[in-house]
């Protein structure tokens, strides 16, 4: 059974269709991808999934729970979590702190017991996410690739069964992509966390991914393995132009 | 864990012991009184910091909430004979409630509106108090409260350890876990949101909390000076915040500094007569300019022992 079912969702900013009946599934230990080009619609689909904005219609069902209308930080404590693709880390504080926070919502006050296991937990988070060497250094001196690893390790110490990934690798030159490659793939084998994830950097992407889900202008225009996706003409056509399946194949 | 006290937790614990001893040493009945006015300041400020300083949310309508707490003793003390332990638990209710209900409306406003919406609080309680003189005594205020105790020292020591109690509880507060997640929501709600926490219910209590320090240091006030008047309260809103400033935001200790030094310069500065307006906000412009993060949060700063620079810690693991 699917964790995350989402049914036709659709949101109109003015006349424009950001996001236009898309229909997908995920199921639970899955890694599934977002694929389109800039403006398709993507990051308004995970908006639109995490309740930070409010959908015109369709549904989003987790875990068989209706999230159409809830607050995000109500989302949130069920166990869904996104991360934002301009990184937000709080400022003048540390590494340790920052994932602290995580731990301090109502979900993660059932599940911690007492500050040394809070500690306990964060040190783990930090050690999978290869930030144990960095827990005390406040953020605002941290380098752009530590602060995208901190943006996905913040989201793990939260402890979410889904966890939405918004272009974890923008603007990362290869080294400092490798290992947020690794912390999301520990993530999703060690504690099956069920990953979505949205990116451009394609030749990581399809290494991370089992499954993709391809958008353009708003509108899901295919689903499948990384192999199908990228020989999929429709796609071809939203990187390349009308035509481009043909002088990718000529 | 056992900590060692840093030098400037000691120098404050020493000022604080000074305070306590000063007294015994001397019988300067006008400086123990500008001491007790100072130590009310050091409690506004602190309170103030816990909402504006950790969240963001500049609040320009401090004194509603000292108001709060002064009119409803100048009200009670016209109808009731009452003493100071029984008022501040009736100031720390109302004002606690008065607080949450500006709060709620208010919590999604940003910046400068949320600036003007808690000036037009202050200002709309000052009009009521002119307007509504047969209860608050309008601009003549209301005299003859109860003092604290019967004499000088004894009232001293009676605001001295409110303010201790005060402050500590505050700065208590702002090193927990309810005080760092006000600081993430100040710098950025929405990644706070996303990761479970509801950062409304959070703003809307650290106003409560605010307001109920602020209100209790208001009835406190009133009991000291033994009158309440638009003309000690309403003018507070602009000084308290300038006093955070200069001392430093989001520790409530510098902000608690900044408020004893400020109000007891103003009043060393009342020797200058009219050169006294100037050095204050000479003073002023110059900490703004040369200390933007506050007098008391520098001096901190200069006993922090330097830890290694992140770049070398980085530079360290690529080379394992």
């Amino acid at each position: 059974m699917s964790i995350l079912n989402i049914q036709n969702l659709l949101k109109q900013f003015g006349g424009l269709k950001a996001v236009n009946e898309v229909s997908f599934e995920v199921n639970q230990g899955d890694r599934v991808g977002i694929l389109g080009p800039n403006g398709a619609g993507k990051t308004t689909l995970f908006n639109l999934i995490t309740g930070f904005i409010k959908a015109d219609s369709g549904s989003v069902t987790f875990q068989g729970e209706n999230l159409i209308g809830m607050l995000p930080e109500k989302i949130a404590n069920m166990g869904l979590v996104r991360t934002f693709q301009i990184v937000k880390p709080f400022k003048e504080m540390t590494v340790y702190d920052n994932l602290k926070i995580a731990t301090l919502s109502n979900k993660m006050k059932r599940e911690i017991k007492s500050e040394h296991e809070r500690k306990v937990w964060i040190e783990k988070i930090a050690e999978m996410s290869e930030l144990s060497h960095v827990l005390g250094v406040n953020v605002d001196l941290l380098p752009h690739g530590y602060l995208k690893k901190l943006e996905v390790a913040k989201a793990l110490t939260a402890n979410p069964t889904v966890i939405l990934l918004d272009e974890p690798f923008a603007g990362l030159t290869h080294q400092e992509i490798d290992p947020i490659s690794r912390v999301i793939m520990r993530a999703n084998e060690e504690n099956g966390t069920t990953i979505v994830l949205i990116e451009h950097r394609l030749k990581e992407f399809m290494k991370l991914v089992e499954r993709i889900v391809a958008i353009d202008y708003g509108e899901k225009i295919a689903e499948g393995t990384p192999t199908e996706i990228i020989n999929n003409p429709k796609v071809i056509e939203s990187y390349l132009g009308k035509g481009g399946a043909d002088l990718v194949n000529s | 864990m056992k900590k060692k006290l840093s030098i400037p937790t000691l120098l404050v614990l020493l000022g604080t012991l000074m305070l306590f001893l000063f007294p015994v040493l001397s019988d300067d009945l006008y400086l123990i009184t500008v001491f007790a006015i100072a130590l009310l300041y050091a409690v506004y400020a602190a309170s103030w910091d816990l909402l504006s300083g950790f969240t963001g949310k500049e609040n320009f309508g401090h004194a509603a909430f000292i108001a709060i707490g002064a009119y409803m003793l100048g009200f009670i003390s016209q109808h009731f004979a009452i003493q100071p332990y029984l008022s501040i638990p009736i100031a720390a209710v109302l004002s606690f409630i008065f607080g949450i209900l500006i709060g709620l409306p208010t919590l999604r406003l940003k910046g400068p509106y949320f600036a003007l919406a808690t000036l037009a609080v202050a200002t709309i309680m000052e009009r009521l108090t002119y307007s509504l003189s047969d209860i608050t005594g309008g601009e003549d205020g209301l005299y003859g409260i109860e003092f604290l105790t019967g004499d000088e020292t004894s009232s001293f020591y009676f605001v001295l350890i409110f303010a201790v109690v005060a402050i500590y509880i505050l700065y208590r507060i702002g090193k927990s876990n309810f005080g760092l997640t006000l600081k993430a929501i100040k710098s950025d709600d929405d990644a706070a949101k996303a990761l479970g926490i509801y950062t409304d219910r959070f703003k809307v209590l650290a106003f409560g909390i605010s307001a109920m320090f602020a209100g209790i240091a208001g009835t406190i006030s009133g009991h000291y000076y033994s009158y309440v008047g638009p003309d000690i309260v309403f003018p507070l809103s602009l000084n308290i915040i300038i006093m955070c400033v200069v001392g430093g935001l989001g520790g409530i200790i510098p902000a608690a500094l900044g408020g004893f030094a400020l109000s007891y310069l103003s009043e060393m500065l009342r020797d200058f007569g009219e050169w006294n307006q100037l050095i204050y906000s000479g003073i002023l412009m110059l900490t703004v300019i040369f200390l933007p993060r506050g007098v008391f949060n520098i001096i901190g700063d200069l006993f922090k022992r330097s830890k290694d620079s992140p770049v070398e810690m980085i530079s360290k693991e690529v080379e394992k």
